[in-house]
């Protein structure tokens, strides 16, 4: 595991502004080679923003990167890919009608002979040996599309090591593993740096971090917190880095008495989770916590009528109902702020005050025409409550930050008279200030009598946030516990099983 | 993280830019009209030429309108000519076996609603992408229109048809304008300032967000098709009056020329974003430039060389200030 | 061991096309129409199917190469019309140009077309049913420059192009179809560029990623697209002995019908030209058992329109694997 001295990249001073956020205030990093680098920090740390400009999608706006000591500059994909750099994106970028050796070499397919026809008894040959040197064996004519999620990522590793990748970049590689295929995961990796491959390994898990990882670097807020190597480190140090502050403040704390019950799941069975049971309160958040392809999202999505239920009950304040589509959670008080708010939250070109009133419309006036002034004084009574941050409530959404936006898509449903609000990972994406300003908005609003369920995948927040968190786990109930009870051990477990 | 976005523009400086692309139209109108005017005196400016030219612009028009409503929507529909030429064929027959004028009016006004639904039903309920599934009942309405005439023209005269396109109001104002402005008004109070209109513009800039917000987006497309196809048979109807006959053939070709003028007036082909009024200039830029060419005694099919060009340069005026747009960032 | 298990898995991959599918429907199809017609089984009848789909499987040939890479091309009946009275008037009694000329001319002008085609659609931007659709219009308009001339077939070469019979039995234009289907299927297979519009049609920007020339390859299969309409213009003056600016009008529909039926589907990454093969037939015999069943004309039309909608459902409901709620 020792690896080389000589550094392979060097990002020096980069930042990046977008309008209304420094994504990256002057920030360093360096990778040796054949070193597995860390890069460690909470949503909107600037993790991304950094890979991006790495692999060419974004553009600095200043700082100079040097490869091998050359001074480098990436005007885009094409030029970071020629200068040895591959990444591996969380969303997964295979053509699931070819072949797993078509993925392996597309644009570059092998050829022979005089009519430089392809040649696929070699592609086959040289993509078995590529999976070989990963000790992985995958038949090179299967069909991607049959694979599961853990095979495909493999696939696009090998992709990346055809072209004879110098820098590997793994972006959240194990949200959809299972332990098993983590562990598989983690030994390609052995096997790449044995190979003298560079691996900048991005996550916020941080028993990965411990397993994996020979440095590590912790962004946060757009800031270069520090770089240390990880067996001279330890989960706190680290987390206290990722923070900055004691937890104790990040998340306000506050004790709830939970009201009485204002929805009940009884067995409910849909496309992507089986026999799912459990209660909410009047006041109460509850968390639901587990790891990517837990269903979660098709839970929640089964909930709002938006995913097609086959089997169980939703009984909301005592009434069983049939949610068959959005239309009637909406009427029966039911709101939910999607994973990915623009394309599923909100109406990009339309203005802050349109999306506002979007789950409204019935209502904005008696008649089959809109009252325009109605619809104003709305909108601009929760912009001032919600403290949403637009020059006027005309803004097209566009253009406001994350965080603000999202405050947009909440209001959406404050506006409808939601009183149970589904928050799937509300504050991804968002700088911390607004983070904090959307966990006060949660409060608030359970105080007042709401109920709330959050998804999230950030153990430090949904530990802090919700008053009770259950676990999901391929689809199934695992775990449910307290606030007080839970640990980032016992989730992460029940959360794997 | 995509912040780039972000950068754009404010909404204020769009709603500007939206207000001022149709004003630009409707100047770019004003100045066609005297410059045909002029190269085609006297006969371009006459009461001859005129009052055929709105007669056949109305209808256009008429059917213009409503299509934009779809199209903001994020579909479109390619069956409006094929319509046409359907109700006019259905119509003519009807009168032939002697049906009363007012049923006439009525029935091929159903058989449009019926047209509707069934593209309706195609898009919404089956999931055809609408360009194709348009396409496709395009040709299956003109061929039921060439199956019930046998291929002929036949004569359709009657008291109540005649009126549709060939009456007047007040004695001065032609029948088929007083619809036009009916439609217009009424299209334009729907999308600007009814709830409807509001609907149909989220669906179109963001169908799923729509969805998800509790907006029956299925049902607000399907409506709007039952509205495109009845009023692609009214629009059948006033052909077929201003014709005196119904042919299989009214109404070919008539696809290009509206949608063309829909984009020209701003409207988008991904939907989201448009104006009635700008459709309104764009209908009656194209027919006065087609009107005009047909005066100077161009050949038809060259018209349709036009017609077709018009078409890309439109959109592709469209495409490129879009790129433009993208590369301010 | 190894060889039998990766035969095995190729067969599987061909088991899941819709081509076995279409085997069957045609086969269905065939009984039905020999019990309806006691003149549709025969030699002269076959050989009749067999030569009239000359045009649209040469058109489909085409048509199916773009639309694999995503495209579309609704351009193909007016480009092949123009292609076709060209060469009818160049051929004509006083200009009479020697034929290998006439057809250098003909590609060169389907060859343009397609060019033209694809620059739009590639450097402006626009999406490809609307530019089509106006290529459509312009060049259908172009082809009334010569409306007046009627130009009748005299040459014998053309003549015989599209309508000799191999030993008096089988038609020449099913081999060209033949040859063209099996020639472009080895390009698909076999080539970087058939294995790039895969990938184009699968995932534009994911090829684009990968330093595939995107535009390049799309222009191309336009291009290729302009060749096969010049070729089924120069058959279509052949079968029908003149040339006349209308010629190829609606072919559009009819080719689009067989391709999407054959299972290309609409915004590429997929496709085989086996089952564009039995779809053009499947098509063809449909129509010819029309014509035998004494089906009047113009219900005919509407027959081809109802297919069109039918089979762009039957894709539709087949791709979509969790129906759309919205």
């Amino acid at each position: 595991m020792a690896a080389g001295n000589e550094i392979v990249l060097q990002m020096n001073n980069i930042t990046k502004i977008f309008p209304g956020v420094k994504a990256l205030d002057d920030v360093s990093i360096d990778l040796h080679k054949g070193e597995v680098l860390g890069i460690l920090g909470e949503n909107g740390a600037g993790k991304s923003t950094l890979i991006k400009i790495l692999a060419g999608n974004y553009i600095k706006d200043s700082g100079e990167i040097y490869i091998d000591g050359k001074l480098y500059e990436i005007k885009g994909p094409a030029e970071a890919m020629s200068s040895g750099i591959r990444v591996i994106y969380q969303e997964l970028n295979t053509l699931n009608n070819l072949t797993v050796a078509e993925n392996i070499f597309i644009g570059e397919q092998i050829v022979s002979g005089p009519f430089k026809r392809v040649d696929w008894k070699a592609m086959n040959r040289k993509a078995q040996e590529l999976l070989a040197a990963l000790n992985v064996n995958l038949d090179p004519n299967a069909i991607i599309g049959d694979l599961t999620v853990s095979e495909k990522q493999i696939v696009e590793i090998a992709k990346a090591i055809s072209k004879d990748a110098k820098i590997l970049v793994m972006d959240e590689p194990t949200a959809a593993l299972s332990e098993e295929e983590t562990q598989s995961l983690f030994s390609i990796i052995r096997t790449l740096k044995s190979k003298g491959v560079s691996i900048i390994y991005i996550s916020h898990r941080l028993k990965e971090i411990f397993a994996i990882t020979d440095r590590v670097t912790v962004l946060r807020d757009g800031k270069k917190v520090g770089s240390l190597a990880t067996r001279e480190t330890s989960e706190n140090r680290l987390v206290e880095m990722m923070v900055g502050r004691d937890i104790k403040d990040m998340y306000p704390k506050r004790e709830i008495q939970p009201g009485d019950v204002v929805m009940e799941v009884k067995n409910l069975t849909a496309d992507g989770f089986i026999d799912i049971s459990f209660k909410v309160r009047k006041g109460e958040i509850l968390g639901i916590f587990g790891l990517l392809g837990s269903g979660r999202t098709s839970l929640v999505k089964a909930l709002f009528g938006a995913n097609k239920i086959k089997s169980g009950h939703i009984i909301i304040n005592g009434k069983s109902l049939n949610i068959k589509n959005p239309q009637v959670a909406r009427n029966e008080k039911i709101g939910l702020v999607p994973l990915d708010r623009k394309a599923e939250g909100l109406a990009l070109m339309m203005g802050v005050k349109e999306n506002i009133t979007l789950a409204n419309i019935s209502e904005l006036g008696k008649s089959f025409l809109i009252a325009r002034e109605q619809e104003r004084k709305k909108a601009g009574k929760w912009v001032e409550e919600i403290g949403i941050r637009t020059p006027s409530v005309d803004q097209e959404v566009s253009s406001l930050s994350g965080g603000n936006q999202q405050k947009v898509v909440l209001a959406k449903w404050l506006e409808s008279g939601s009183k149970i609000i589904i928050l799937n990972e509300p504050t991804r994406g968002i700088d911390v200030g607004a983070k904090i300003e959307i966990y006060k908005l949660m409060q608030d609003l359970c105080e007042k009598g709401s109920s709330i369920i959050m998804i999230s995948s950030e153990l430090p927040e949904i530990m802090s946030i919700a008053d009770r968190i259950m676990v999901m786990s391929k689809g199934r109930f695992t775990e449910e516990y307290l606030r007080k009870e839970a640990s980032e051990e016992k989730l992460l477990h029940a959360a794997c099983l | 993280m995509d912040e780039i976005e972000s950068a754009t523009s404010t909404a204020v400086k769009k709603q500007k830019t939206r207000f001022n692309n149709t004003v630009i139209l409707f100047i770019i109108l004003a100045v066609m009209f005297a410059l045909f005017s002029y190269i085609g005196r006297p006969f371009f400016f006459s009461r001859l030429n005129l009052i055929p030219m709105l007669n056949n612009l109305s209808f256009i028009g008429i059917v213009a309108a409503v299509l934009t409503m779809v199209m903001i929507s994020g579909e479109i529909d390619f069956s409006v000519g094929g319509n046409i030429g359907l109700t006019a064929c259905l119509t003519a027959l009807l009168l032939e076996r002697g049906l009363p004028g007012w049923l006439v009016v009525i029935i091929a006004l159903c058989g449009g609603l019926l047209m509707g639904a069934f593209n309706g039903m195609l898009v919404t309920v089956v999931g055809v992408n609408s360009i194709m599934a348009t396409i496709g009942t395009m040709f299956i309405w003109r061929g039921i229109g060439y199956t019930l005439s046998n291929g002929e023209s036949i004569l359709a005269m009657n008291p109540v048809i005649d009126f549709i396109g060939r009456g007047f109001i007040f004695r001065v104002i032609p029948f088929p304008i007083i619809l036009l402005v009916v439609f217009f008004l009424l299209t334009y109070v729907i999308m600007n300032q009814s709830k409807w209109g509001r609907r149909i513009y989220a669906i179109g800039a963001n169908p799923i967000a729509s969805f998800l917000s509790g907006i029956n987006v299925k049902r607000v497309k399907f409506i709007n098709f039952l509205f495109c196809g009845f009023t692609a048979s009214l629009g059948g109807l006033i052909l077929t009056s201003l014709s005196a006959v119904g042919m299989p053939q009214h109404g070919q070709g008539l696809e290009l020329v509206i949608v063309s003028s829909i984009i020209l007036g701003g409207t988008a082909l991904g939907g989201g974003k448009g104006q009635i009024l700008g459709t309104l200039a764009g209908v009656l830029i194209l027919s006065i430039l087609y009107n005009f060419l047909t005066i100077m005694n161009i050949y038809y099919f060259y018209i349709q060389i036009v017609q077709g060009t018009v078409l890309i340069l439109v959109v592709s005026t469209y495409e490129i200030r879009q790129a433009m747009a993208r590369r301010r960032i | 061991m190894e060889k039998i298990e990766r035969k095995y898995s190729a067969f599987m991959n061909f088991l899941r096309t819709p081509t076995p599918t279409l085997i069957g429907i045609y086969i269905v199809m065939l009984v039905l129409f020999t019990l309806a017609s006691r003149n549709f089984l025969t030699i002269q009848n076959l050989k009749g199917i067999f030569n009239n789909f000359a045009v649209f499987g040469i058109l489909s040939a085409g048509v199916t190469i773009v639309m694999i890479g995503g495209g579309f091309d609704l351009a193909i009946g007016s480009t092949a019309g123009l292609a076709g009275i060209v060469s009818a008037v160049l051929l004509m009694k006083g200009i009479e140009v020697p034929t290998p000329v006439v057809f250098l001319v003909a590609i060169a002008i389907g060859c343009s077309v397609g060019l033209i085609n694809g620059l739009i659609i590639t450097k402006v931007g626009i999406n490809p049913i609307i530019t089509t659709l106006g290529t459509l219009a312009v060049i259908r308009g172009v082809c009334y420059f010569w409306a007046d001339l009627n130009p009748r077939i005299l040459n014998v070469f053309i003549q015989n192009l599209g309508r000799i019979y191999v030993g008096n039995v089988f038609p020449i234009t099913t081999i060209y179809i033949i040859a063209a289907f099996v020639i472009l299927s080895l390009i698909l297979k076999f080539t970087r560029f058939g294995r790039d519009l895969f990938t184009i049609g699968g995932n534009e920007n994911l090829a684009r990623l990968a330093g595939i020339h995107v535009d390049r390859i799309k222009i191309i299969s336009y291009v290729i697209s302009g060749f096969f309409c010049s070729i089924a213009g120069l058959i279509l003056i052949s079968q029908l002995g003149s040339g006349r600016p209308e010629y190829g009008t609606g072919a559009e529909l009819e080719v689009l019908t067989i391709v999407v039926l054959g299972g290309v589907v609409v915004g590429g990454g997929k496709g085989n030209y086996l089952g564009v093969f039995i779809a053009l037939v499947i098509i063809q015999t449909i129509s010819n058992g029309m014509v035998l069943l004494d089906v009047p004309v113009y219900i005919r039309m509407v027959v081809k329109g109802a297919l069109l909608v039918l089979v762009i459902s039957i894709d539709a409901l087949r791709n979509r694997k969790n129906l759309q709620l919205y």
